[in-house]
C-alpha cells in the first residue's frame, strides 16, 4: 500500500514538501519533558495500588508485580521503538493527499472499511498500531478511520486470532466471536465521526 | 519477541530500503521523528507498565466465573465487559486468564462479550499504549464511540448460540494446562 501510495504522488507533486510539515506540527505541544502530568498521574495510580496490594495481599505481592513489570517494560522499549521507527518511515514516505483521499473526512464507508481491513490483517502488538495510527492522523487521516483501524486491529486481527484465541478457545468459539465483532470497527468509526462533528471540542489535538 | 515484531521490524527495513533509493535526504528526518516521539514514553512507558501490573493484580480471578454463568443475561454481559476492561497484560496473560473463568462455568456469549471488551476497551492497554501516545482525547473520543459494543456483540453470539447455528463449543475447551504450556512459548502479539 506505502509503495502505491508513493507511485501515485511522485508526478504532480515534489514530495519532499508534502510530508514534511505534518511531522513538525504533530508532535509538538502534545509531549513536555520527561516528567510530565500522565507520568505523575501514573506513578500516584501505582502508588495506591501498591498500597491497596499490600494490605489485601502482602508486600511479597507487590515485589512479584514490581520485578515482572520491570523485565515487561524492559522487553517492550525495543518494540516500541520499532514501532515508532515503522510509523515514521510511514509518515516520511506516505503524502498527505494520498492517506487524506483514502481515509480521510470524505472517505465514507469506504474509508471506514478500507481502516477495517488495513488493521485486521496487520501484524504486531500495540508497539506498532498506536504510533501507525498517530502517523496517519498527523498525515490526514479521519479519526473515524483510525478508530476503525484500531478496533479492527483489536478485535478481528487475524494475528492474534491465530496465534492465541484459536489455541487457547477452541476454533469454534473463536469464529464465533470473530463474525459477531465483525462490525464493530465500522460502528465505532461512524459513531466516532458523528461524536466529533457533534461535539468539535473533543476533536483530538492531533495533526 | 513475537513474530509480529519480526515482521514489522523487516518490513521497515525494507521500507527504509526503499526511501534510500527514492529520497536518501529524507532519512535523517526519519530518525529524528523517531527520537523525538520515543524520548517522553522512556519514563512514561515503564511507569505505566508498573501501575497496571500492581492494578492487575488486584483482580479476584476466582469469583469471576461465578458471575458470568450462562443464566445471567444482561446482567451477566455488563458485568462481563466491565471484568474484561479490568483484565490485565497483553494476550500472554489475559487468555490463560480467559480459559480459568470459561472452565469455571461462565456461558459462551459472556465469554464472547468478556474477551470483546478486553479487546476493544482493555484499560491496560489504555494507560500503557494510547494514552501516552495518542492522549487524552483521542482516547475520549474512542471509548464514547464504542463503550457499548461489547455487551452488543455479546448479545449477537448469544442470538446465534440460541438460534442453534454452533453447538456447544466447550466440547473444545482444552481441559489440560499441557494447552496452556504449548501456547505459551509462543509470546505476545
Amino acid at each position: 500500500m506505502n509503495k502505491q501510495a508513493e507511485d501515485t504522488s511522485q508526478p504532480p507533486t515534489p514530495a519532499e514538501n508534502n510530508a514534511d510539515p505534518p511531522e513538525d506540527d504533530g508532535n509538538k505541544g502534545k509531549q513536555g519533558g520527561l516528567f510530565d502530568k500522565m507520568t505523575i498521574f501514573f506513578a500516584a495510580l501505582g502508588l495506591i495500588a501498591a498500597l491497596a496490594l499490600t494490605t489485601q495481599r502482602g508486600s511479597d505481592v507487590v515485589v512479584e508485580s514490581l520485578t515482572d513489570s520491570v523485565f515487561l517494560a524492559i522487553g517492550l522499549l525495543p518494540q516500541i521503538a520499532v514501532g515508532l521507527f515503522l510509523a515514521s518511515l510511514v509518515s516520511v514516505m506516505v503524502p498527505k493527499d494520498t492517506v487524506g483521499k483514502w481515509l480521510g473526512q470524505n472517505s465514507g464507508l469506504k474509508g471506514l472499511i478500507g481502516a477495517t481491513i488495513i488493521g485486521a490483517i496487520m501484524p504486531g502488538g500495540p508497539f506498532a498500531s498506536f504510533p501507525l495510527a498517530l502517523a496517519f492522523i498527523a498525515a490526514g487521516a479521519d479519526i473515524g478511520c483510525m478508530i476503525a483501524f484500531l478496533l479492527a486491529w483489536a478485535t478481528i486481527g487475524l494475528n492474534r486470532l491465530l496465534v492465541w484465541e484459536a489455541p487457547f478457545m477452541g476454533f469454534d468459539f473463536s469464529m464465533l466471536r470473530f463474525f459477531c465483532s465483525l462490525p464493530a470497527p465500522i460502528i465505532a468509526g461512524f459513531a466516532a465521526r458523528w461524536l466529533v462533528r457533534r461535539f468539535p471540542s473533543i476533536r483530538p489535538d492531533i495533526g | 519477541m513475537s513474530l509480529g515484531f519480526y515482521i514489522l521490524a523487516a518490513f521497515s527495513l525494507v521500507l527504509l530500503a526503499v526511501l534510500a533509493q527514492r529520497s536518501p535526504g529524507k532519512i535523517p528526518e526519519v530518525f529524528r521523528a523517531s527520537g523525538r516521539q520515543i524520548r517522553p514514553l522512556l519514563i512514561r512507558l515503564p511507569v505505566a507498565v508498573i501501575a497496571a501490573g500492581l492494578l492487575g493484580a488486584l483482580l479476584p480471578s476466582s469469583l469471576i466465573a461465578e458471575l458470568l454463568g450462562r443464566d445471567t443475561g444482561l446482567i451477566g454481559m455488563a458485568t462481563a465487559t466491565a471484568i474484561g476492561a479490568l483484565l490485565p497484560g497483553g494476550p500472554f496473560v489475559s487468555f490463560p486468564l480467559a480459559l480459568l473463568v470459561w472452565q469455571g462455568g461462565a456461558g459462551e456469549a459472556q465469554m464472547v462479550a468478556l474477551l470483546t471488551s478486553w479487546s476493544i476497551l482493555g484499560l491496560h492497554r489504555v494507560m500503557v499504549y494510547e494514552l501516552p501516545i495518542l492522549g487524552g482525547r483521542f482516547v475520549a473520543t474512542r471509548l464514547l464511540a464504542s463503550w457499548y459494543l461489547p455487551p452488543l456483540v455479546g448479545l449477537l453470539a448469544l442470538l446465534v448460540i440460541l438460534s442453534g447455528a454452533v453447538g456447544d463449543s466447550r466440547d473444545h475447551i482444552p481441559d489440560s494446562p499441557a494447552m496452556t504450556e504449548e501456547a505459551q512459548p509462543e509470546s505476545s502479539s
